[in-house]
């Protein structure tokens, strides 16, 4: 199902869609048999199974933490800007009602 | 009276500095810009006593996005040659802010950054003069410009080059990416000599000298 799931589902990025990929795809070879799972190991060099799955955990977390970092900086950014915007906005419009003898 | 120079002032919780320091430079200059950075004292309540103009972030965002705010603001006003940046917390003089107008108007540079070492270093603490001392050194080099106090938030800058410092930094990181961004486009600068006061509440408010090991790292990142 998530496999299906990551192949139909719009993404923002590539990287999303071949993460969720990967993530379904070892997680059914996984439930197949653990056998599988050690060919992908040995392929990598790992050795046990169980290794991949914690090397893989510890990339998905550091992944993890870089996106949040950078999506909370680009939301700080458009926060800023938008309260530097308002300030600008709203003391134009008072010199404009001074000038029009309303403010 | 300057009237085509503005004083621009960010403000963030200075209730009891920024009435004395607005009240003085009212004296010898008409306008007077003040960004209140989403102060929570009442800062707000003094200004608006003083017939001054009031920006306000509805958030506190930073001394450089302050700083910004009010370079863009003065930007859209046809009679504004110039802005001087000047602390809200009593540091510095009236008559440094004075000196500034009358150069920048006067000289060919575009920027006139302040120095607390050209005259006045004996007035620095002893430790913060040699952090200052060690960032200078770093600034110099990373940027090459020859800046004898790289961090002093007494400037003015000619509005006719505001586009060119169109820097990202929210915080106190602004003042090495205005360094670096002169630097890059080679932009006439000088420096002329600031009398900085440190009192009790002056070192309170201001940055702390942990912070000099941040603005070496934006330094770092800047210059790469």
């Amino acid at each position: 199902m998530l496999l299906l799931y990551s192949l139909i589902r719009p993404f923002s990025s590539k990287v999303s869609r071949l993460f969720l990929f990967f993530g379904s795809t070892l997680g059914i070879l996984s439930l197949l048999g653990i056998e599988y799972t050690q060919v992908i190991s040995d392929f990598f060099g790992i050795g046990r199974a169980v290794d991949l799955y914690l090397y893989l955990g510890l990339v998905t977390i550091f992944l993890f933490i870089t996106y949040a970092i950078n999506r909370f900086e680009s939301l700080e950014k458009r926060n800023s800007s938008l309260i530097q915007e308002i300030a600008i906005l709203e003391s134009k419009l008072d010199d404009l009602k001074k000038e029009d003898g309303t403010g | 009276m300057f009237d085509d120079i503005y004083i621009l002032i960010p403000v963030f919780n200075e209730s009891e500095k920024i009435g004395n320091v607005v009240s003085e430079l009212k004296k010898y200059f008409k306008n007077i810009i003040v960004i209140n950075d989403g102060s929570s004292d009442n800062s707000l309540e003094i200004l608006k006593k003083y017939e001054v103009k009031i920006l306000s972030h509805s958030h506190n965002l930073g001394q450089g996005a302050a700083i910004s705010t009010g370079l863009r603001y003065i930007k859209s006003k046809k009679n504004a040659f110039a802005a001087v940046t000047f602390d809200a917390d009593g540091q510095h003089q009236t008559e440094d802010a004075i000196n500034f107008a009358k150069e920048i108007i006067s000289s060919k540079v575009d920027i006139i950054f302040g120095s607390r070492f050209l005259k006045h270093e004996k007035n620095i603490p002893f430790l913060k003069r040699k952090v200052l001392k060690i960032v200078n050194f770093f600034t110099r080099k990373f940027s090459k410009i020859n800046l004898t106090d790289s961090h002093n938030g007494l400037k003015a800058i000619k509005v006719s080059i505001i586009d060119k410092l169109n820097f990202k930094s929210n915080r106190f990181a602004f003042e090495s990416e205005i360094i670096h961004l002169i630097s890059k486009q080679k932009i006439p600068y000088k420096e002329l000599p600031t009398n900085t006061l440190y009192t009790s509440y002056s070192k309170k408010k201001g940055q702390k000298l942990s912070n000099g090991l941040l603005i070496l790292e934006d330094l770092f990142k800047s210059g790469r």
